[in-house]
């Protein structure tokens, strides 16, 4: 299929986001890399959690003077995490960076197929579809782990009788950009459904 | 919707019409404002579909009507 004159102009940008794409995947993995080796062992696994309400001195004033502060999340170091805290905190670990690597690489697909001038094809409105599905889904399935990890990791930490409160701080950014991509999606769907009408026409 | 290899029946008589007056694709093309690319499509039948606008163009260039310029076979 010959490449359309309007798109010939923007072809650049493909490139550029194709850049992006193949620079995301790299942090991605290396994030990957570095939080299974964190927590894989299940020995000293550094893990976010949000306290409740926990007001502490922080020495940030001039000449590292004590400052009070409202801690809203802190990393603590836990071991031996029981099953379903383990999973929680691997799954919550590992969901984003592979939601990155899986769009990066669609995207990727994506590009090339516009440099060739594809645009409103069968694959591409999939995988326009496929992009919003995996990181709705994974925005979906890290809520799930995080609140595993959240809860557990309060429950190893604090004393039975006396258990620590905190409430889990839910991220809504991939929430919208997946909502987002969803109707771009959509859009894509529709534009196919009039190329395909408009092949032909005279 | 009607079925998609219904589209490959209709066939299109505009090389013999053309023929008949003596005119070319690309006079045609001058007269309908269409291209000469189009035309082609729609003269060697691989037209899925004509605008109502580019068949009345047609058919006034040619002086004919819309059952000359096309024939279910």
């Amino acid at each position: 299929m010959k490449t359309p004159k309007w798109f010939r102009a923007s072809s650049g940008d493909v490139h550029v986001v194709i850049v992006v794409a193949v620079v995301t995947i790299v942090l991605a993995l290396t994030e990957l890399v570095r939080r299974l080796a964190e927590v894989l062992p299940n020995r000293d696994v550094p893990v976010e959690i949000a306290p409740e309400a926990v007001r502490a001195e922080v020495p940030l004033g001039p000449d590292g003077e004590l400052v009070g502060a409202d801690i809203g999340s802190i990393i603590v170091q836990v071991s031996d995490l029981p099953p379903a805290t383990y999973a929680g905190v691997l799954g919550a670990s590992v969901v984003y960076p592979v939601v990155w690597i899986v769009v990066a690489f669609l995207g990727i697909g994506l590009c090339r197929a516009l440099l060739r001038g594809a645009v409103f094809t069968p694959a591409n409105t999939l995988r326009v579809n496929l992009i919003a599905a995996v990181i709705l889904g994974g925005a979906a399935l890290h809520l799930v782990f995080a609140t595993f990890q959240h809860n557990g990791v309060l429950a190893v930490l604090s004393a039975p009788d006396h258990p620590s409160g905190g409430s889990l701080q839910v991220d809504f950014l991939p929430w919208f950009g997946g909502l987002a991509l969803a109707a771009f999606a959509m859009a894509f769907t529709i534009g196919e459904k009039l190329q395909r009408d408009s092949e032909g026409l005279v | 919707m009607p079925p998609e290899d219904d589209a490959g029946r209709v066939h299109c008589r505009l090389d013999e019409l053309l023929a008949d007056r003596g005119m070319t694709l690309t006079r045609l093309a001058e007269i309908v404002g269409v291209t000469v690319v189009n035309l082609s499509v729609l003269k060697n039948d691989r037209a899925r579909a004509i605008r109502f606008s580019t068949l009345t163009a047609i058919c006034d260039a040619l002086d004919c009507t819309p059952g000359d310029l096309l024939v279910i076979r």
